[in-house]
């Protein structure tokens, strides 16, 4: 049995009065699996993980985390340090290489993944003593996975971390996911590549402005598309409701 | 818990010091400023003891308010801030590491101004009011670390420092840290009493006996008042940041 390492339900957030960005959206992952958040641009999905974390004062009818409840926007230490967080604008101090902020990050945690590990892992051996501002795009989005699991998490949250990464990797960060998920790691990922969905995800939740319009299984949204005779790409269209939209764009 | 302050503490100071931007002008600014204003031409008179105080007070506000406001500006528009609100340090770390990286430049500048002014104008003053006088002038910091820290959580990073120019130097003059406040309108020694610049440098006159006698209470309880005020503001500005 799979243990759920964390449960929201109503979740509900608003940066402006009477117009919610998260409405009544019920998640939960659980212990080795890999749940994908799609959905278009403005959705709600960093929202939805700044509410998860507590960076924004979401309300909530019931928030467990590790199996404790939460209340407003705190979250304890302790478990702090069993999450890893990946957000898609992180930029780091530019002077500072990658060995020194990995050797900074991992300090916070309890027991991290020694820094040589990491360097090996993420392909950053070579990038060792590089400063963080002489990185290319791609390469600092492996750096930041490298900081969002450096604290060996239990609960890992990936806010399309594959953006600006070239192919190789792209394929070298799923590989990490995978390893994640052989970890007993539960990771909640957010991008807009359906290819890397369909490579890493256990199951799809889809946002359609900020309340959960679908939630599958991954083998049952395969299974939808194929029954339909269409790619995976059509079939996320028809779900979010933009088929009909593109359609017209293509006459 | 001790090695996230350390390693804080460290990486701050490191990275600082392969910024010369800021630490250039930020060394070097007081100690020009002192040797030609204060000692070569010393137009605005007075006890070459106070003179060199007052710019030892300008050095040292310098590198609190510049540190904060600019880097915190920085890491919050950058995304790092919000990164490392998410991780356990304690923002504590955080803060304490930007605290320590400006106290180690003001030392060197009170180092520097303490040479130029005992070689250069005949600065006499007993070991233990030396010893007061850094103390004094290292914790007097401590507000305008604040001060600087609610600006780089308000303002964006390019807007940061132009903030920080129109409020230093203006408070700097304001204070009497240039020109005697004896010397200046009556109307300007009223709006000193508003400025913490001011109180601070009395705090650190009193440890020469150069200042306007007004009682130490009054300078520190200024201080400590604005200094919780400035930290109920940040405070709060950190619960909202999304």
């Amino acid at each position: 049995m799979q243990d759920t390492l964390i449960e929201a339900i109503a979740l509900r957030h608003a940066y402006q009065a009477g117009k919610p960005v998260l409405n009544d959206v019920n998640l939960a992952i659980k212990a080795g699996e890999v749940v994908a958040v799609l959905g278009p641009n403005g959705t709600g999905k960093t929202t939805l993980i700044h509410a998860l974390l507590g960076s924004v004062a979401a309300q909530f009818e019931q928030l467990t985390l590790f199996g404790e409840r939460q209340h407003g926007q705190h979250r304890k230490r302790a478990l702090q340090r069993q999450i890893g967080v990946m957000m898609q604008v992180a930029g780091l101090t530019a002077n500072l290489t990658v060995t020194e902020q990995l050797t900074l990050f991992a300090s916070y945690y309890g027991t991290p993944i020694p820094v040589p590990e990491l360097l090996q892992r993420f392909a950053l051996t070579e990038l060792a003593t590089t400063q963080f501002g002489n990185l290319s795009g791609g390469q600092r989005q492996r750096l930041l996975f490298a900081i969002a699991v450096c604290g060996a998490p239990k609960l890992v949250f990936l806010d399309e971390p594959s953006l600006g990464m070239d192919i190789t990797a792209r394929h070298l960060m799923w590989q990490q996911v995978k390893w994640l998920r052989q970890q007993g790691c539960g990771v909640l990922l957010t991008t807009h590549y359906l290819e890397e969905v369909v490579a890493l995800a256990d199951r799809v939740v889809v946002l359609g402005h900020g309340s959960v319009t679908t939630e599958l299984s991954m083998d049952v949204f395969k299974a939808q598309a194929a029954h339909a005779d269409i790619s995976i790409e059509q079939h996320y269209l028809t779900l979010i409701g933009a088929q009909q939209h593109v359609d017209d764009l293509s006459e | 818990m001790l090695t996230i302050y350390q390693n804080e503490a460290k990486y701050d100071l490191l990275s600082l010091l392969r910024t010369p931007g800021f630490y250039l002008p930020a060394l070097l600014f007081p100690a020009v400023f002192y040797y030609f204003f204060g000692v070569l031409f010393p137009y605005s008179g007075g006890d070459p003891a106070r003179v060199m105080v007052a710019y030892c007070c300008f050095g040292v506000i310098g590198p609190a308010l510049f540190n904060f406001a600019i880097a915190v500006a920085g890491d919050r528009q950058q995304g790092w801030l919000a990164l490392k609100r998410l991780s356990p340090m304690p923002m504590s770390a955080y803060m304490m590491a930007k605290w320590s990286s400006s106290l180690f430049f003001a030392v060197i500048i009170l180092l520097t101004l303490y040479v130029i002014g005992g070689s250069f104008s005949e600065v006499t003053l007993t070991r233990g009011q030396w010893l007061a006088l850094t103390a004094v002038l290292l914790l007097g910091t401590l507000p305008f670390a604040l001060l600087g820290l609610v600006i780089g959580l308000f303002c964006s990073d390019k807007a940061a420092p132009a903030v920080v120019n129109l409020i230093y130097l203006p408070m700097a003059f304001l204070a009497g840290l240039w020109v005697p406040l004896s010397v200046l309108p009556d109307y300007v020694q009223s709006i000193a009493y508003g400025l913490p610049t001011y109180h601070f440098s009395q705090l650190a006159m009193k440890v020469i006996g150069q200042d306007q006698g007004l009682s130490m209470g009054v300078h520190c309880a200024y201080l400590v008042v604005l200094s919780a005020g400035l930290a109920w503001v940040a405070h709060y500005r950190f619960r909202r940041m999304a």
